[in-house]
């Protein structure tokens, strides 16, 4: 060993020197470290799981606001059909009613007319008799001449004369 | 005058009126009611289109007598408005056969007063 030019006293002092080291160290710095690094490492940990149960929970919350979306959709699409059947109905009323208004009209139309109509022909007949009877009251004196009126004097006796006698048998 | 009949002839045709038939149909029962209504009376009204002549008048007087079974003095009136025919007034009866009363009844069945 000496030829070697390692001195066996010297040897023992730097093992024993670094065994004292080693363990100095390993009290001192290495339990610290690996505590530290033990630490950061259970942080990390503790971030990953936390990440992974917020994903988690963001799935869950995504899967729930589809859910209420969808929902929401179908409702929307219910309301949608309902108020398009309301409006069908709606304007099939207002046709009928419209439809009754305008028969209702035209009955009521048709029957003024009818009565205007009748008016109107009653009137007429009532002026032409009052015409006709204007050109007799105008026409028998100058037609109905003595003889004749008293032609109707004796026929009008005659009848009451045997209109009596028919009462008394 | 030919002309005159033929018009006149159409204004009755218009109003389908007969001259011979100038008594309302309830002569008969116009009749009846004359005892009662003229009861007590003692004078008639007669009045006509033209002058009754004479012999007229004695047979309007005669029926009165016997429809009333009792003497009834007449009186006369003429009235050209009455046109043809005459009406009786014995109180409150009344016997209507003149052409302007039938020419009336026609009217008033038409609506024309």
């Amino acid at each position: 060993m000496e030829k070697l030019g390692i001195e066996p006293s010297l040897l023992i002092t730097q093992i024993v020197n670094f065994t004292i080291m080693i363990f100095i160290l390993g009290k001192l710095l290495y339990k610290p470290i690996l505590k530290s690094l033990e630490d950061r490492r259970k942080k990390i940990e503790e971030g990953l799981l936390f990440t992974e149960k917020a994903k988690k929970e963001l799935e869950t919350i995504d899967k729930r606001h589809e859910t209420v979306l969808n929902q929401a959709r179908k409702e929307a699409k219910a309301i949608l059909e309902d108020a398009k059947k309301d409006g069908r109905k709606l304007k099939e009323e207002m046709l009928t009613e419209g439809k009754n208004e305008v028969s209702h009209l035209k009955q009521k139309l048709e029957k003024e007319m009818k009565n205007r109509e009748e008016e109107i022909q009653a009137e007429m007949t009532s002026h032409t008799v009052e015409i006709a009877a204007e050109m007799v009251k105008r026409l028998i004196p100058e037609v109905l001449k003595d003889e004749s009126q008293h032609q109707l004097i004796l026929k009008q006796l005659e009848r009451i004369e045997k209109t009596h006698e028919k009462r008394q048998s | 005058m030919k002309k005159d009949n033929h018009k006149l002839q159409e204004a009755l045709d218009l109003m389908n009126f007969d001259t011979t038939h100038v008594f309302a149909d309830d002569l008969q029962e116009s009749i009846k009611l004359a005892v009662e209504k003229a009861k007590g009376e003692k004078a008639a009204m007669v009045e006509s289109a033209s002058t009754f002549i004479p012999a007229e008048k004695q047979k309007l007087e005669n029926i009165l007598d016997t429809i009333f079974k009792r003497r009834i003095s007449v009186d006369y009136f003429v009235k050209p408005s009455l046109l043809g025919g005459f009406r009786v007034t014995v109180g409150d009866w009344k016997l209507d056969g003149t052409l302007a009363c039938q020419l009336e009844k026609i009217q008033s069945k038409f609506g024309v007063k």
